[in-house]
């Protein structure tokens, strides 16, 4: 059985379909003459009770004339995009088109956007997305979820294109020219084609052509002011010591010499002892201790709550840009479809790679908790502390917390939630400047009165 | 992508004020749109310009919209569904306020978040179309074109007229690719194509007219015709009418029994449908005092009526004994010899006195009223014989027949069968014995014919509901009732056979928003009557509307000039200073436009000195590194001396670009 709620999701999509064909095909001016139509084919259905059939009239075969006069638009022009490596969001990236002009005739009137691809919300998607807008939204908007579903394209496509003008392309000469776009979330935008259009001789109705270009830009998470944290934890022993923590620099402390064992790197070899005793003889290092932090991102979630789990990521960016590389190490844990775990700092990693890593996280809507839990364990032996941005602050997360207590790791643990709510920090009381509850729409201000010298 | 609305280009100048002018000449509204025009074509010659917020401009776009309610809700209470033209007429009245402060405004367009309320707590960085901003006078223009045609002012001047305006517009915004001659062809064959296709919108609703006007006529528009009455006899269904209240009586004396109030009566019956033949409107002479006269003999009483005239002429309803109406400005008054009484006056509520004496409106009968098609006489004398009424005096008769009919049968909206034509009555009669006033009337009428009883059919309604909120007597639609006339003792007598159930039986159907909805007739109705009293007064005006929205007029001039005026103060100082450190009114703007137009693009991250660097890198513009540092200047550190530095930036920049700058195609190696 079709449920309402169903008949209104195809509604929205053909209605939504029909908005676009017009948003695409028609000029502002083209617009408002279809809105003529409209309004006089509304007013002027008997035409003996008023003159807007005259109206009508007008403005239908204007708009036909129109539609006759864009049919034939044949053009051979090259378009090229010159991408950035990155863009962030909420922040204005600028990239170039170059327009070619294959043709023995110039181009004038030209219209030039780049098509992003979006995929059309699923139904499930629909219904079980909460859309934080919605709190601003009136009732009858809520409960018709229309706008809804056009925050959740937005959101889909990731950010707007409009029409650029091109007044002139000469034969057989190219144009470059700037568009400038706003990405509104992270991950991959995916450019598929671009589009050069030319109104009709009334400038009311576009024909374009397209052309199929794909190219993919990384847009990487919004970021908070954070200052360094530093855990009070003691610095752990590094398995393989400084030759694994830093591959490059002096800072070697030499302590003795000894004989060749399988798997020491060739670079330890002391070659003057190789050659005044014949068989290879290795350098060997005192143990190497420093402070190496976890940052743990929770990734699970109950529902579809989109805007505690982009903040939760980026308020885990806003620390990876936090790390002083040459001090320490940071680790990032987290659950995306398998375990992930990637260290950061004196060279293992550049803090750009982990937003790289960070931009394309996706929530996980199913309940196995436990494999965080495991992660956070298996690594535990060689971390200082731990930085918990957790989603909830249920039993599940307080017993974790409560272990890694017990096991004296210095934990700070960071709760996104929807709203600004009372929690206990339960397993934290001792240390409840260490239990910060942020409310997603709220995370600089929170983040700002946080005392973070009482960390 | 986005070619919204949000890209709307301003009106040409001088293109309002011209649809303004067509808007007048077709409304009347010329008066008004003087001044209309000189304000917004001023805005073109004038750089006076207003502070207005965000703030300011929601206040004024909702100030429009609850101006737009008032408007909708008094036209329609006044005039109906054909209001609907009259708010097109006034649009450009709601919305010129808005135009005029966008016209006005430093701004120079509306926020989107003010046209829409849903924008406005959304946040601006996640929903980037509540922080547009939109044109409306382009829209607007259409808007008064589009409400010219509400004046219906017929000549071919508004067609040639409108197009003119259409076709200015558009060369306005053409693509300057087209040639003037190329252009001017493809207008010329959209004028003929338009001219055909409105020639050929009339000659369709002519030929659909023809069609099935005759249909709608017959089932659809409920205007009381008195020259024919369709009944629902044979119907299948319910029949369900409503509880709006369309008759007021204001009696002298209460009414003891319930009135009937009679607006026409019917001679012949064909299947269905009550019609007389030949009817006979006779004008009636207004008397000196103004009364209508439509019996010679003395008034017994007076009753005063209100009723809702759907059309400009139409029956009224009347006591079947009326012989003087009075009290109303009508133009016309007839009268058929069935006794309908047909007024000529105004759409909507009248109210007026009917005397009434003792003898009932209406010519002694003739043959016509004696008559019972042959296909109906074999049921009807079936009847007769059985209830043994050929026996009986005349007036015997008819208590019998009532007697009949009240005891044996009963009152229903429903019918469920269907049977062949012609057999409806006789189903009714010997089968079923259940039906509407319609049956029983009918059915009545032709007894008392078969028994050589002159008798006629009437319709009207039958009020007996008293109002307290009102005061006054009231009749609904469901009260309209249907009886026979029968001609006894030399005067025409009420015969009501419908079961005395039917009044509360309709009654039980009433819907429970019933209180609410006489509430508001109540209320629309009273004021029908004032804007009625005023008429008398003046002459009829319709801009009576514009007295709600002084109130709301003086809270908005409030709000404007006096509520913020403190903070006022303080926020314009700031904003000075803050536009005043922005510069954007440096000129070098202009000069950059024109290297962008040159091609000379700028790259991604180059700073506008390194940019200009680049382009003079032939020195062919030595005055560019001048004009950029008083541009800076101008920018960022104007001091005292920013009017002087903006006048030498100024012509700095002149020199250069009337020096003219090659276009980069021409040069593109060195660039």
């Amino acid at each position: 059985m079709v449920t309402t709620g169903r008949l209104l999701y195809l509604n929205f999509r053909i209605l939504h379909r029909i908005s676009r064909w017009v948003r695409e095909r028609f000029s502002a001016a083209g617009m408002l003459i279809l809105g003529c139509i409209v309004a006089s084919g509304i007013f002027g259905i008997d035409t003996r009770a008023s003159l807007a059939y005259q109206i009508f009239a007008i403005t239908f075969s204007l708009l036909l004339i129109s539609l006759l006069g864009s049919l034939v638009f044949r053009a051979k022009l090259k378009s090229t995009r010159k991408l950035p490596e990155y863009g962030t969001v909420y922040l204005p990236v600028k990239y170039t088109v170059v327009i070619e002009n294959l043709d023995n005739k110039n181009h004038s009137d030209l219209l030039y956007t780049d098509i992003l691809k979006s995929t059309f919300p699923s139904f499930e998607e629909f219904k079980s997305t909460h859309d934080p807008a919605d709190k601003k939204r009136n009732w009858f908007d809520r409960k018709i979820g229309y706008p809804k579903l056009m925050s959740l394209l937005r959101r889909n496509r990731g950010a707007s294109t409009s029409w650029i003008s091109i007044d002139n392309v000469p034969a057989h000469d190219e144009k470059e020219f700037n568009i400038e776009i706003i990405p509104t979330r992270r991950g991959y935008l995916q450019f598929s084609h671009s589009r050069l259009a030319r109104p009709d001789p009334f400038g009311l109705f576009l024909s374009f052509i397209n052309q199929k270009k794909q190219e993919k830009l990384l847009i990487l998470p919004q970021t908070y002011r954070v200052p360094h944290i530093n855990l009070m934890g003691q610095r752990k022993y590094q398995h393989g010591g400084i030759n694994q923590a830093s591959l490059v620099g002096d800072s070697q402390e030499f302590m003795s010499l000894r004989d060749y064992q399988p798997g020491d790197p060739l670079r330890s070899i002391h070659w003057r002892s190789y050659a005044k005793r014949g068989e290879p003889i290795v350098k060997e290092f005192k143990d190497e201790f420093f402070v190496r932090h976890g940052l743990v991102l929770d990734t699970f979630i109950e529902t579809n709550t989109y805007n505690q789990f982009e903040e939760a990521v980026s308020l885990v960016a806003s620390f990876s840009l936090s790390v002083k590389d040459q001090d320490s190490l940071l680790d990032l844990l987290f659950i995306g479809n398998t375990s992930h775990h990637f260290t950061a700092g004196r060279s293992f990693g550049q803090t750009s790679n982990l937003l790289e890593i960070l931009a394309c996280v996706t929530p996980r809507l199913n309940n196995d908790f436990g494999h965080l839990e495991k992660l956070i364990e298996k690594n535990l032996p060689e971390l200082s502390g731990l930085i918990l941005v957790l989603l909830d602050w249920d039993e599940k997360r307080q017993d974790m917390a409560s272990r890694f207590i017990a096991m004296n790791v210095p934990i700070i643990v960071f709760v996104v939630m929807d709203k600004v709510m009372d929690l206990d920090p339960g397993p934290l009381n001792q240390h409840p400047d260490r239990f910060i509850p942020i409310a997603a729409d709220d995370v600089q201000e929170t983040l700002d009165n946080v005392n973070w010298s009482n960390l | 992508m986005d070619t919204s609305l949000q890209k709307l280009p301003p009106a040409p100048p001088f293109t309002i004020g011209a649809a303004l002018i067509l808007w007048a000449w077709q409304t009347e509204f010329l008066i008004f749109a003087i001044p209309m025009i000189i304000l917004i074509e001023l805005s073109h010659w004038t750089s006076w310009r207003w502070t207005v917020n965000n703030k300011e401009f929601n206040l004024i776009s909702d100030f429009s919209g609850v101006g737009f309610f008032i408007v909708v809700v008094y036209i329609f209470s006044t005039v109906g569904s054909r209001g609907i033209f009259v708010i097109l007429s006034v649009m450009p009245f709601i919305l010129f306020l808005l135009l005029i402060i966008q016209l006005y405004s430093e701004q120079g367009k509306i926020n989107l978040s003010s046209l829409f309320v849903s924008l406005r707590k959304l946040d601006p960085k996640t929903s980037p179309q509540a922080d547009s901003r939109i044109d409306i006078s382009l829209a607007y223009l259409a808007l008064c074109i589009v409400s010219a045609s509400s004046g219906n002012n017929r000549t071919d001047w508004f067609f040639i007229l409108s197009f003119c305006l259409f076709a200015v517009i558009l060369w306005h915004f053409r693509p300057r690719r087209f040639k003037f001659g190329a252009w001017l062809c493809l207008i010329i064959l959209s004028f003929g194509t338009a001219y055909a296709t409105q020639e050929g919108l009339r000659d369709i609703q002519r030929a659909m007219e023809s069609s099935i006007i005759g249909l709608f006529d017959q089932f659809m528009w409920r205007y009381r015709d008195p020259d024919r009455a369709t009944t629902a006899i044979g119907s299948i269904g319910r029949l369900k009418r409503s509880d709006r209240i369309v008759i007021r009586v204001k009696a002298d004396d209460e009414l003891n029994t319930p009135l009937y109030l009679r607006e026409a009566s019917y001679h012949q019956y064909n299947y269905g449908v009550w019609n007389n033949q030949s009817p006979a409107y006779s004008l009636i002479d207004p008397g000196v005092d103004g009364s209508w006269i439509l019996d010679s003999g003395d008034s017994k009483g007076t009753i005063n009526i209100s009723t809702y005239m759907p059309r400009e002429i139409g029956v009224i309803p009347v006591p079947h004994s009326a012989n003087r109406i009075k009290d109303i400005a009508a133009l016309e008054i007839n009268v058929n010899q069935y006794g309908a009484v047909r007024m000529e006056i105004r759409e909507g509520w009248i109210n007026y006195n009917s005397d009434y004496e003792g003898n009932m409106l209406g010519s002694a009968p003739g043959e016509d009223d004696l008559q019972v098609k042959p296909s109906y006489q074999a049921d009807f004398d079936r009847l007769a014989r059985e209830l043994d009424l050929y026996d009986k005096t005349p007036n015997e008769a008819i208590a019998e027949i009532t007697r009949h009919f009240t005891e044996n049968f009963t009152y229903s909206l429903d019918q469920r069968r269907s049977y062949p034509r012609g057999k409806f009555l006789q189903n009714f009669l010997f089968n079923t014995k259940t039906g509407h006033c319609e049956y029983f009337a009918t059915s009545t009428v032709l007894l008392l014919r078969t028994l050589g009883i002159p008798a006629r059919y009437a319709v009207g309604y039958v009020v007996d509901e008293y109002s307290t909120m009102e005061g006054s007597y009231v009749a609904r639609s469901r009260d309209a009732h249907s009886w026979a006339l029968a001609y006894v003792n030399g005067d025409w007598q009420i015969v009501d056979t419908t079961p005395s159930v039917w009044a509360p039986y309709e009654d039980a159907n009433a819907s429970v928003f019933e209180p609410f909805m006489d509430l508001y007739s109540w209320l629309s109705y009273r004021y029908a009557l004032f804007q009625a009293s005023d008429e008398l007064e003046q002459e009829e005006s319709n801009y009576d509307l514009l007295y709600f929205l002084i109130p709301l007029f003086v809270i908005l001039i409030w709000r404007l000039f006096f509520k913020d005026r403190i903070n006022r103060k303080k926020v314009a100082g700031i904003l000075k200073m803050i536009r005043n450190k922005q510069g954007e009114d440096s000129s070098f703007y202009a000069l950059i436009d024109e290297f962008n137009r040159a091609g000379y693009a700028r790259r991604n991250g180059e700073t506008l000195a390194s940019w200009m660097k680049r382009i003079n890198e032939t020195g062919e513009f030595p005055e560019l590194s001048d004009a950029l540092k008083l541009h800076y200047r101008y920018r960022f550190d104007p001091g005292l001396r920013g009017k002087k530095v903006k006048k030498e930036l100024a012509l700095l920049v002149k020199t250069i670009i009337t020096r003219g700058i090659t276009p980069i195609t021409a040069q593109t190696d060195k660039y």
